[in-house]
C-alpha cells in the first residue's frame, strides 16, 4: 500500500510543481490568450454581442480571444472573478453599469469603481415595461391599480439591475407595500426574457434593446425615457403615469461596458492603447457592424474617455437610488 | 405537423454539394478526442473550434460544430470505461458499470456498447426533435421556477439510487455534496464559506472535484494491481469484439429507449444538460431493474442508460436553442454564438421563417450518428491499447493529464489543488463505504436547487398555496412522490399478500 502511494504521489507532486513555476511574463502584449468574462447566463444580449466580437478581436490582436460565462449573484460572481485575475490586460470584462454599482454598494464587492479601466460602451439600453398578453393590463394605470392588491401581480427582473430598482421605486411611489409585488430576480437577460415569454411572470421590466423577441408574447406598456423607443409601441413612462399622479426617475437601463483592469491601463499605457486601438478598429469595421445590425445588437463606439464621462454622469443618478436595493 | 416543402428544401440544402460534408469527419474526431481528454469538457472543445467557423459559411460551420458536439457525447466514455476517469461530466455514470466491465476483460464490448448507444440515441433524439419541436418550445416556456425546482429535486432523489452501501451513508454523502455546493456566492449575493480565498467565490471547481471524488481517489486503490485487466488472455484489443459489443445494444431495447427519452427531456430543460441526464438515466434504470444490486459490478444496462441519455440530450438542447433562442448549456451556448455570427438567432419567428434550416440540421445529425459508428470503432481500437500498459506507467500519466486538464479549466492552481483535496476525499469515501457518486450529484445539482428554490419563493410571494395554481408543477410533484414511494409500497403490498396467502 505504501509503495503504491509513493508511486503515485511523487509523480503527481512533480507535475504540480512543474505547472506552478510557469508564470506569464507580459513583455509582448498580448502574450497569451485573452479571456472576456461575462457575468451572465449565456444567451443574453451582451453574450451574443461578445461572441460576435471576439473572433474579430482574435484576428486583430493575434491571440485567441474567448468568452467565459460566470453567472451568479447579480453579476457579482463574474465581476469578482474578473477582478481577481492578474491586471495584465489578458482578462477583460463585459458587464453593465447598474450591476457593478450594486455589487460595490450593497454586496461588499472586492473591487471599486477606481479599479475599472473603461474601454467602450457599445450600447446604452432603455427599460421597457412588458405585460404578458394573457394579463388584462393595457396601460400603466391598470397595472398600478392591480399593484394595490397584495400578491396579485408577479414581475421578472434581472437581479441588481436598474429595472430591479425601478420596480421597487414604483411600489414606494405608489405608497403600497413592496410585498404586494411578487418580484422574481433572474441571473441574466436570457432567462428573464424566457420567463415573460412563457408567462411565468405577469410583467417584466427589461432592457428594451435585445428584448424584441418578447414582443411575440407580451405587450410593452411604457418606456423609461423622455421619448418613445422605436420598435416598441409604448408611451414614455411618466406620460403613461400621469393619470396615477406619480413620476419615476428616468434611470438608465443597462449601460453595457467593456473594460479591463485600471491598473493595466496605468502601468502599461502603451499596451492599453494597443488594446483600445484594436477594439476601435474591430468595432467600426463594416463586417462587425453588419453582423451586429443583423443580430439587432448595439455596437456603438465611445472609446475610453467618453465612456468614463457617460458613466460618471449616470453614476450619480444610480447612487442616489441604490439604497432601494438594500435589505 | 410535416411541412413537406420545407423538408425537401432542407434536404436539398444538404445535398446540393458534398463540400460542406468534408468537415463532419474531422469534427467527429476532434469531438471524440476532446471528450476523451479528462478535464477538457465537450463545451471547451467546441469553444476552441468556434474561431475556425468564422471563415466558413453557415452550413459547414453548423455541420462542423454539431459533429464536435456529437463526438464529445461519446468521447468521455472512453477513459470512463478504460481507467474509471470520466472524460467529461456527461460520462460520469458510464464509469460505474463500464470500468468493472473493463476489469473483467470486457472493455471492447463495453466501449462498443457505449458507442452504439450514443449513436442510436443521437439519431433517436433528432427523430423526436423532428416530430416535436413546436411542442418542445411550448414545454420550455411553461417551465417556471417551481417546475425547475421539482426537476432538480428529482435529480437529487437519484442519490438514493446511486448509493452502494447503506441508505444512511448514501444520504449523508449526498448531503455532503449539497453542502459543498453552497460554497461561494449564493443566489441572493451572500458569500459563504469562501475562507477569504478569491478563487472560491464561484464555488468549488466542479469538474476537478468530480474527477477527484470519482476517479483519482480510486486510482490509489487500483495501484495494487499490475494491469487494469488482470488476466493476460483477456487483455486484448479487438475491434471485432467491439463491433459485436456495439451490435449488442439491441439486446437492451428498454433501457436504450428509456435512456434516450430521458436524455431528450432533460436536454430540453435549460441549465440542466447532459451531465445530469446521464446520472438520472442511470439512477432510474437501476431503480426499476429487477436486480439493482448488480449495477456497479458490470451490468451493461448501466452503460447503455448513461451513454444513450448523454447523447440524446444534445437534440433536446438543440430544440430549445432553435425554438427559443435559448442555449440549454455550454455546448448550445457555443452553437448560439456560431449562429449569431451568421445572423441566425433562433426563436419562434426563426422556426417559422427558416424551417428548411431546422430540417437540414436534423437530417445532418442522422448522418453524423451513422458516420460516428465506424469512426468511433477505429477510435476505440486505438484507445483500448491502454489496457496493455502497465499500471505503474499508466496511473502517473493519467494523474498528470488530469492535473494539466484541471489547471487548464480553472486557469490557475485552484483546479489542481481541488483535484488533490478531492482525491484524498474520494479515497476516504471508498475506504469507509460512502457513496462518491451521491456526493457528485449533490454538488452538481446544488446550485440549481438553491437558485430555483429562491425564485420559487419569490414567485409565490412566500405563499405555498400558490403552488396549487400550477398544474404542471403539481403533476411533477405527484410523479416525484410516486417514484419515491412506489418501490417500498409495492414491497409492502407483496409482503402483506404473502402473509395472508
Amino acid at each position: 500500500m505504501r509503495n503504491a502511494l509513493i508511486k503515485i504521489a511523487v509523480p503527481a507532486a512533480l507535475a504540480c510543481g512543474v505547472l506552478a513555476t510557469a508564470p506569464a511574463f507580459a513583455q509582448d502584449y498580448p502574450a497569451k490568450p485573452i479571456v472576456m468574462i461575462l457575468p451572465n447566463d449565456p444567451g443574453g444580449t451582451t453574450d451574443r454581442l461578445a461572441r460576435i466580437l471576439v473572433p474579430h478581436l482574435s484576428k486583430e490582436l493575434g491571440v485567441p480571444v474567448t468568452v467565459e460565462n460566470k453567472p451568479g449573484a447579480q453579476s457579482l460572481v463574474g465581476n469578482a472573478y474578473w477582478f481577481n485575475q492578474p491586471a495584465d490586460g489578458h482578462t477583460l470584462l463585459y458587464t453593465a453599469l447598474p450591476y457593478v454599482i450594486n455589487n460595490i454598494e450593497n454586496q461588499g464587492a472586492p473591487f471599486k469603481m477606481e479599479d475599472m479601466g473603461w474601454i467602450n460602451i457599445p450600447e446604452a439600453a432603455q427599460t421597457v415595461i412588458f405585460a404578458h398578453k394573457n394579463t388584462p393590463y393595457k396601460n400603466m394605470e391598470e397595472l398600478t391599480a392591480a399593484l394595490k392588491e397584495r400578491g396579485k401581480v408577479s414581475a421578472g427582473v434581472i437581479g441588481g439591475s436598474s429595472e430591479h430598482i425601478l420596480a421597487l421605486l414604483l411600489m414606494d411611489k405608489l405608497g403600497v407595500p413592496r410585498e404586494n409585488l411578487r418580484l422574481v430576480t433572474y441571473d441574466g437577460g436570457g432567462t428573464a426574457r424566457t420567463a415573460i415569454s412563457g408567462g411565468q411572470v405577469d410583467i417584466a421590466l427589461l432592457p428594451g434593446q435585445g428584448s424584441e423577441q418578447v414582443l411575440d408574447f407580451a405587450n410593452p406598456l411604457a418606456v423609461v425615457g423622455e421619448k418613445a423607443l422605436p420598435g416598441f409601441d409604448a408611451p414614455p413612462v411618466n406620460e403613461a403615469l400621469t393619470p396615477v399622479g406619480i413620476e419615476l426617475p428616468l434611470l438608465p437601463s443597462s449601460l453595457r461596458v467593456i473594460l479591463t483592469h485600471r491598473k493595466f491601463a496605468d502601468e502599461q499605457p502603451e499596451n492599453f492603447k494597443k488594446l483600445v486601438a484594436a477594439f476601435e478598429k474591430v468595432n467600426n469595421s463594416a463586417e462587425f457592424q453588419e453582423q451586429a445590425k443583423n443580430g439587432k445588437l448595439g455596437a456603438g463606439w465611445t472609446g475610453p474617455e467618453e465612456a468614463a464621462r457617460i458613466i460618471d454622469n449616470n453614476y450619480k443618478l444610480l447612487i442616489e437610488h441604490r439604497a432601494v436595493l438594500e435589505n | 405537423m410535416f411541412d413537406f416543402s420545407a423538408i425537401a428544401a432542407g434536404f436539398e440544402l444538404l445535398t446540393s454539394s458534398w463540400e460542406p460534408w468534408l468537415v463532419v469527419i474531422p469534427g467527429l474526431i476532434i469531438g471524440l478526442v476532446g471528450g476523451a481528454l479528462p478535464g477538457i469538457s465537450g463545451t471547451m472543445t467546441m469553444a476552441l473550434c468556434l474561431p475556425f467557423t468564422l471563415y466558413m459559411d453557415f452550413l459547414p460551420a453548423m455541420l462542423f460544430l454539431t459533429s464536435v458536439f456529437s463526438g464529445g457525447g461519446f468521447g468521455g466514455a472512453v477513459p470512463a470505461i478504460l481507467v474509471n476517469l470520466p472524460g467529461t461530466t456527461s460520462s460520469v455514470s458510464t464509469a460505474f458499470d463500464g470500468f468493472p466491465m473493463a476489469r473483467q476483460g470486457k472493455h471492447n464490448e463495453a466501449l462498443g456498447l457505449g458507442l452504439s448507444a450514443s449513436c442510436f440515441a443521437d439519431a433517436f433524439g433528432y427523430v423526436l426533435l423532428f416530430l416535436l419541436i413546436n411542442a418542445a418550445a411550448s414545454a420550455v416556456l411553461a417551465l417556471g421556477p417551481i417546475e425547475l425546482f421539482v426537476v432538480a429535486l428529482w435529480g437529487l432523489t437519484m442519490i438514493a439510487a446511486l448509493r452502494s452501501g447503506s441508505m444512511a451513508k448514501g444520504l449523508a454523502s449526498g448531503a455532503f455534496g449539497l453542502l459543498l455546493g453552497t460554497i461561494g456566492i449564493g443566489p441572493t449575493g451572500v458569500m459563504r464559506s469562501t475562507l477569504g480565498v478569491g478563487s472560491m467565490v464561484e464555488g468549488v471547481p466542479e469538474i476537478a472535484a468530480m474527477m477527484g471524488l470519482l476517479a483519482t481517489g480510486s486510482l490509489f486503490l487500483l495501484a495494487r494491481s499490475s494491469f487494469i485487466v488482470e488476466d493476460v488472455d483477456k487483455r486484448q484489443v479487438s475491434i471485432n469484439r467491439a463491433f459485436w459489443g456495439a451490435v449488442d445494444v439491441f439486446r437492451y431495447p428498454g433501457t436504450l429507449i428509456r435512456g434516450s427519452f430521458i436524455g431528450v427531456i432533460i436536454g430540453i430543460i435549460p441549465g440542466v444538460g447532459s451531465s445530469v441526464a446521464n446520472l438520472i438515466a442511470y439512477g432510474l434504470t437501476k431503480q426499476s431493474a429487477r436486480d439493482p444490486d448488480s449495477f456497479g459490478a458490470g451490468n451493461p444496462h448501466g452503460v447503455v442508460a448513461s451513454e444513450s441519455a448523454n447523447s440524446s440530450s444534445e437534440s433536446g438542447a438543440m430544440a430549445t436553442l432553435l425554438a427559443l433562442g435559448i442555449p440549454g448549456g455550454g455546448g448550445t451556448a457555443v452553437l448560439l454564438a456560431a449562429f449569431a455570427m451568421h445572423n441566425i438567432t433562433g426563436g419562434p419567428r426563426f422556426i417559422s421563417d427558416h424551417k428548411e434550416i431546422v430540417y437540414a440540421i436534423i437530417f445532418s445529425n442522422f448522418a453524423q450518428a451513422l458516420l460516428m459508428l465506424p469512426i468511433g470503432l477505429v477510435f476505440i481500437w486505438a484507445a483500448s491499447a491502454i489496457v496493455r500498459v502497465r499500471l505503474s506507467y499508466l496511473i502517473p500519466s493519467v494523474l498528470m493529464l488530469s492535473v494539466a486538464g484541471t489547471y487548464l479549466m480553472s486557469d490557475g492552481m485552484a483546479g489542481p489543488i481541488t483535484l488533490l483535496a478531492f482525491s484524498v476525499l474520494g479515497f476516504l469515501f471508498i475506504r469507509f463505504d460512502y457513496s462518491a457518486p451521491a456526493a457528485v450529484v449533490g454538488l452538481l445539482l446544488g446550485s440549481m436547487v438553491e437558485g430555483e428554490l429562491v425564485r420559487s419563493y419569490q414567485i409565490t410571494g412566500g405563499e405555498l398555496s400558490r403552488v396549487l395554481d400550477r398544474p404542471i408543477a403539481l403533476v411533477m410533484i405527484a410523479a416525484l412522490v410516486a417514484s419515491l414511494v412506489m418501490r417500498p409500497f409495492l414491497a409492502w403490498v407483496r409482503s402483506r399478500r404473502q402473509t395472508t396467502a
